[in-house]
């Protein structure tokens, strides 16, 4: 186990490195001057020079890098051109709305299929069964913005229990808070629940064949015992880890999701930032998103191994 | 293909269901190319908001532009945008794929390795990247769609074809001499196709949900041009008094979706029941 966790925090690196060259690549690549897009068309040549030479754009690529790396290094992602804040602290305030909002469509997601997942395997082809997989099907063909707007619509719109967007921060009114983001996360629970849900149905139905099952059936365990204690358990192991891969893929889907229901989240600010040509906030986004993304990825699959016991550390 | 063969495909409920669906969406995609019952770009103010009536079908929007043209030219920008896509990331993925899996050791982790870079932007943020530099477009949102595509697609062909590496056959080739892109050619290539048809399909959709959420976002399609994910931005403002515009795109881009899963799933079904539990990725 620890010469595999050796080995995957090592990829781990190595990915998290060519990320952040990726991103630094983008930079690098842009047509125009990031000082004279931060000073406009008026500036004069020395005061270009002058920034140029602050923001340490004068210097060769690879001396840039190793500066931006370092500055990663201690969590400084660099300023925002239209803020002038730190980038970092721009993140953080609209996490108060990602970080709830994904956390919210999974368990939604999650009370949904489960359960249904579940109820399918064990009405295998019977009516049930059937709707479910219809449910499901219907689940992965919708977008989740739209499934947003026809919830703004139904829900807000025409019956007013719910704001159709905006937000309102959760010092001042929790509950207005909360009730801002419900909508958003049901429309991004709601298609994560239909992959979860075929997911779910096909990993019970897989368990429920093994031999071990059959033995504790021909024990006479009641169907109960040998559903929940011992189907369910091995089944869920998979479906954990699609849930925990879904979690980096959810902060992507709240990008669009934000925009929908006007939330200002981080997915909000990007979109805001491309708008207003604010590029360091675009990059610092993109890699904090990235980050997370291979982060939760190299979690999930660490944990899959450590829960199930049967795959091997190679 | 065989008549037999043919039975053997359309027995399952699946394919049969999703063939026809997509046929639906090519066919409407060829036809909206040469006509429509409207120009979808042309503006008539003097019907707008129309709610759908026997003149215009799916009704009409703020510009009084014909609700139903506009969803037909939409169809033939989500095919181009997913069969650019997946090209993309077909062409690419096989290469890296058949390259990683051959030559093994240190090619093979530093190609698993930008994958995993690649991996790490869904395609939202790979268009947000992208877009941030060339601007938003069409053709700027294919490309970062068929970039997402690429691990996806350089991941199956390495996993299917290292196991082909060792069949006899394949052995037997090497040992009359045969060079080792003949073998890729004629022998790995073959047997690796069903699997990326497969993913292929299921990717198509995906392309199109991808298109469909850029383009409502601003950075795909650009106005006037007709695009489901355009539409519905469009629509948001104006649905508390025309649900139509809100609707009828929305279903478009759930059909055709579903028509390619299921279509997929059908194929799955049929040619290689081994894949049958990959999970899909959304954007």
């Amino acid at each position: 186990m620890t010469a595999y966790l050796l080995k995957r925090t090592f990829i781990l690196l190595v990915t998290l490195i060519l990320v952040s060259i990726t991103i630094f690549a983008v930079l690098m690549v842009i047509p125009g001057d990031p000082a004279q897009i931060i000073l406009g068309i008026h500036a004069t040549p020395e005061t270009l020079r002058e920034l140029r030479h602050q923001l340490g754009l004068d210097r060769p690529v690879a001396i840039q890098y190793l500066s931006y790396m370092k500055n990663l290094g201690v969590g400084d992602l660099g300023r925002s051109i239209n803020y002038d804040i730190p980038i970092r602290s721009l993140i953080f305030s609209r996490l108060q709305v990602t970080i709830p909002l994904t956390i919210l469509a999974m368990i939604f997601a999650v009370l949904i299929s489960i359960p249904m997942g579940t109820y399918s395997a064990l009405h295998r082809n019977r009516v049930g069964d059937y709707g479910i997989m219809v449910f499901s099907q219907i689940g992965l063909a919708v977008p989740a913005f739209w499934a947003g707007i026809l919830l703004i619509l139904f829900f807000a719109v025409t019956l007013h229990w719910f704001p159709a967007g905006g937000f309102q921060s959760w010092v001042v009114d929790p509950v207005r808070a909360l009730k801002s983001i419900l909508l958003p996360a049901l429309s991004l629970g709601f298609v994560r629940a239909a992959v979860l849900t075929r997911m779910t149905r096909s990993s019970m139905l897989e368990v429920l064949g093994e031999d071990y099952i059959r033995t504790a059936r021909s024990k006479g365990l009641p169907e109960r015992i040998v559903v929940y204690k011992h189907a369910f358990r091995n089944a869920i192991i998979p479906v954990i880890t699609i849930i925990g891969l879904q979690a980096g893929d959810l902060m992507a889907g709240a990008i669009i999701i934000e925009n929908v229901f006007y939330l200002p989240g981080v997915g909000r600010l990007v979109f805001e930032a491309i708008g207003q040509r604010d590029l360091p906030v675009v990059q610092g986004v993109v890699l904090f998103i990235a980050t997370v993304i291979v982060i939760v990825n190299f979690v999930t699959d660490v944990a899959y191994r450590y829960l199930d016991p049967r795959i091997r550390y190679e | 293909m065989s008549s037999r063969e043919t039975f053997r495909l359309f027995r399952n409920i699946n394919f049969t269901i999703g063939f026809f669906i997509t046929l639906t969406i090519v066919l409407t995609g060829l036809l909206s190319i040469s006509y429509t019952p409207y120009d979808p770009n042309r503006m008539n103010l003097s019907a707008r908001f129309e709610a759908p009536n026997g003149t215009h079908w799916l009704g009409t929007d703020q510009y009084g532009r014909d609700v139903f043209s506009r969803v037909m030219k939409g169809s033939t920008n989500s095919i181009i945008v997913g069969l650019v896509a997946v090209s993309i990331g077909m062409g690419f993925g096989i290469l890296l794929g058949s390259l990683a899996a051959f030559y093994k050791g240190l090619v093979d982790e530093a190609i698993m390795r930008i994958s995993d870079v690649i991996y790490g932007f869904p395609a939202v943020l790979s268009a947000i990247l992208i877009t941030s530099i060339l601007g938003p477009g069409i053709l700027n949102s294919m490309m970062a769609i068929g970039i997402f595509n690429i691990p996806i697609f350089a991941r199956l062909t390495r996993a299917t074809s290292l196991s082909i590496w060792e069949r006899d056959y394949v052995t037997s080739a090497k040992a009359i001499g045969r060079s080792d892109a003949g073998i890729i050619w004629e022998h790995i290539l073959p047997n690796i196709l069903s699997s990326l048809v497969v993913q292929g399909t299921i990717q198509f959709a995906i392309a199109i949900l991808a298109e469909a959420g850029l383009s409502y976002l601003g950075l795909g399609t650009q106005p006037p041009h007709a695009s489901w994910g355009r539409m519905l931005n469009e629509a948001q403002t104006l649905m508390g008094t025309s649900a139509w515009l809100a609707i009828f795109p929305g279903c478009a881009i759930a059909l055709a979706v579903l028509g390619l899963n299921l279509l997929g799933d059908g194929l799955r079904d049929i040619l290689d029941p081994k894949l049958a539990r990959v999970h899909q990725r959304s954007i």
